[in-house]
């Protein structure tokens, strides 16, 4: 014989009850609708090599940039959900001037769906440019995982802005054209660059806000760089070869300062031991506010 | 019947109150307009599955108006070496192959393009479904776009209607199913607290919601004082966040304490208490029929989703509904400074209460008092008894 549920049971089972409600309430509430995912293919023909000026805006996803085969300016892969509008191009011929937008986020809501960081709802974008027009690039990306695969392009002048999300820059062979200032300035999520040698640029400026800044300075040298890094918060670790001259000033009330290799010091200056017999000399400025800063040379 | 007029009152404020906006649920639409409107050319001779898969297509932003504008031809077409088509064309459901020339865009929707090495196309090749294949020779003056599938656009305005409502209808009974589960939540953990704000709304509506009014225009002003007199001393300014952040806290609880209470008392007014239920079944059972009363306005104002103005001003009526009674749960909140003592309570005094009750505060008896001695002797004698000889 089961006994009679006391006065507080019963609460427990209302309450077990009420819960139970509401869980299957809260279910059957929950959002059932199907994603929506587009892949868009689009590409714009060259048939010169006369230079271009590209600028690429992209806001929040994935962004891959690399380079294309004749006879291509550019070409672009994008898988892009509802909450997203489809990329877009602007080509001035008379101008020679590129602006692709992609990443932007529509003004309308994917239809019962208010969760933006489903994974179907993100952007993913694999751009290539031309290998053949020599080309000014800018890239803003504002809240975007980007990876920039720069080998390849013949690059005058690079620009780089990005807002939250890390950045990789690489150069994996050298570049055909003599750059002239690498540029990049980097929000929260920090900056890699590997292969800076193979850029080719004669001035690199870093600007750095919070995240840290790793260069690589392997590649295949061609002339001497000035290297100005500005970074707030963070860590500022730079690697290089021991076939490259390395002259660093490091400046920077609360940051500390560490170097192996083959590298002595001289007050704020730290100075490889090949530096006055070597054929490419790299001076290099950091101005590290809050952080560390580490040079190896090996 | 105090209560009962509290509950009247609130009861009218359900009815009555006139108010705000819940309209942005209800028109979400996922089409996506063309900036500008399509100038489409007659379309005839086509099905109307052809028409309609063409509209939707100049509705696609990567497709557009060239979908419609443009001559038309169903399956595989060929433009000839030496032909011209002056304008755009669009294939549906085969390949256009282009040797020749077109002077705007060449499409295929459900199909493919190719432009052969004699081909030119001065405006874009567009190609839904199957792609395009370009010869080396081939020249495209504008952009090449190939693309997975032509958008499926919500095109009929009843299904798109019913979604609204039914997603609108969703979305409130996961609010509220949300909002019972955080009260159930309240109720174990400060079942006690709530009970004194239910007393407290029972003891004057009116005078809560006065409180709660005069207590939302002080919130702002509050927290500046705050944070002005904390950034007096340096220690003050290194808390300011961490003052913040526990005001806001602060705040939150005494709305959700508040907002709790209120709904338990109207739930406790309308729903009888059956026999042999638990004090505590009793207070979970008015919380659920509060809350489920409370819901109703806004379940109606969701059901008329896809009728915003109806849905407009239902929904204002809901939000004036729950801010009546979140307001006077703040103020009943606040007179029972967060739920630790009774309303009545003088303030100044702090003391755990017992469960639900008002508390009696025991006041010092006077013949206990004695002064501090000035000099050493003490200045006062105890009162002792004369009649059992035990004087000391």
């Amino acid at each position: 014989m089961t006994p009679a549920p006391t006065p507080s049971r019963r609460a427990l089972y209302t309450a077990r009850r009420a819960a139970m409600t509401v869980l299957c309430t809260v279910a059957a509430a929950a959002p059932l609708h199907a994603q929506h995912v587009r892949t868009l293919e689009s590409a714009r023909l060259l048939r010169d090599s006369a230079p271009v000026a590209v600028r690429v805006q992209f806001g929040t996803g994935t962004l891959n940039v690399g380079a294309a085969d004749a006879p291509y300016l550019y070409r672009s892969l994008t898988r892009f959900g509802d909450a997203f509008v489809a990329p877009t191009s602007a080509w001035n011929a008379s101008q020679r001037t590129l602006t692709l937008t992609g990443g932007q986020r529509s003004g309308a809501r994917p239809s019962g769906d208010d969760d933006d960081r489903d994974d179907e709802n993100a952007q993913d974008w694999r751009l290539q440019l031309s290998r053949r027009a020599p080309l000014e690039l800018t890239i803003n990306a504002k809240a975007a995982d980007a990876t920039l695969d720069l080998t390849g392009l013949p690059l005058r002048r690079f620009s780089l802005n990005t807002g939250a999300a890390a950045a990789t820059v690489r150069f994996d062979a050298p570049n055909v054209e003599p750059m002239s200032v690498f540029d990049a300035s980097v929000g929260a999520g920090g900056l890699k660059l590997i292969g800076l040698g193979n850029a080719g640029a004669s001035e690199t400026r870093i600007v750095g806000d919070v995240g840290d800044i790793s260069l690589d300075l392997g590649g295949r040298w061609q002339r001497d760089m000035q290297v100005s890094i500005r970074s707030a918060v963070g860590t500022v670790r730079i690697t290089a070869p021991p076939t490259v001259g390395i002259e660093m000033t490091s400046d920077g009330a609360l940051s500390r300062v560490s170097a192996s290799g083959a590298i002595t010091r001289a007050g704020d200056v730290w100075r490889s031991a090949n530096f006055a017999a070597s054929a490419i000399k790299v001076r290099i400025v950091v101005t590290s506010m809050l952080g560390k800063v580490e040079l190896v040379q090996r | 019947m105090r209560a009962a007029h509290t509950h009247l009152a609130l009861l009218a404020a359900l009815v009555l109150l006139p108010a705000a906006s819940r309209a942005q649920d209800s028109a979400a639409p996922t089409t996506r307009s063309p900036a500008a409107p399509c100038t489409p050319r007659a379309l005839t001779g086509l099905g109307s599955a052809s028409v309609a898969l063409l509209e939707r297509a100049s509705q696609d932003p990567i497709v557009g108006c060239v979908a419609v504008d443009a001559l038309h031809k169903s399956g595989d077409f060929t433009i000839a070496a030496r032909d011209t088509v002056r304008g755009n064309i669009v294939v549906l459901d085969g390949t256009l192959r282009v040797a020749g020339t077109v002077t705007g865009s060449a499409v295929a929707i459900n199909g493919a393009v190719i432009v052969d090495s004699s081909g030119h196309v001065l405006g874009d090749v567009i190609a839904a479904e199957h792609g395009a294949t370009i010869a080396a020779a081939g020249r495209i003056d504008g952009e090449l776009r190939t693309l997975d599938a032509i958008e499926p656009l919500v095109t009929t305005p009843v299904t798109g209607g019913v979604a609204n409502t039914l997603t609108s209808l969703k979305h409130t009974a996961a609010w509220f199913g949300i909002a019972i589960l955080l009260g159930i939540g309240v109720l174990i953990n400060a079942g006690d607290a709530m009970q004194r704000v239910n007393s407290a709304l029972k003891s004057g509506f009116g005078r809560n919601v006065r409180i709660g009014i005069a207590a939302q225009l002080a919130l702002f002003p509050v927290l500046v004082l705050l944070c002005v007199l904390l950034g007096l001393t340096l220690v003050g300014i290194l808390l300011i966040p961490f003052a913040i952040v526990a005001y806001v806290i602060a705040v939150l609880g005494l709305l959700v304490l508040g907002g709790l209470g209120a709904v338990q008392m109207v739930g406790s007014g309308l729903g009888a208490r059956r026999p042999g239920v638990s004090e505590r079944g009793a207070r979970l059972q008015a919380l659920v029929v509060g809350m489920l009363l409370l819901s109703v306005p806004w379940l109606i104002a969701a059901a008329f989703a896809s009728q915003p103005m109806v849905a407009a001003a239902v929904g204002t009526l809901a939000l004036g509904i729950t801010w009546i009674a979140v307001t006077a749960g703040l103020g009943a909140a606040l007179l029972t400074r967060g739920g630790t003592r009774s309303h009545d309570e003088p303030w100044g005094i702090w003391r755990p209460a017992p469960s639900g009750a008002a508390m009696p505060v025991p006041q010092p008896q006077p013949e206990w008092l004695t002064p501090t001695p000035l000099t050493g002797v003490i200045a006062v004698k105890r009162k002792t008894t004369t009649g059992s000889g035990n004087s000391r």
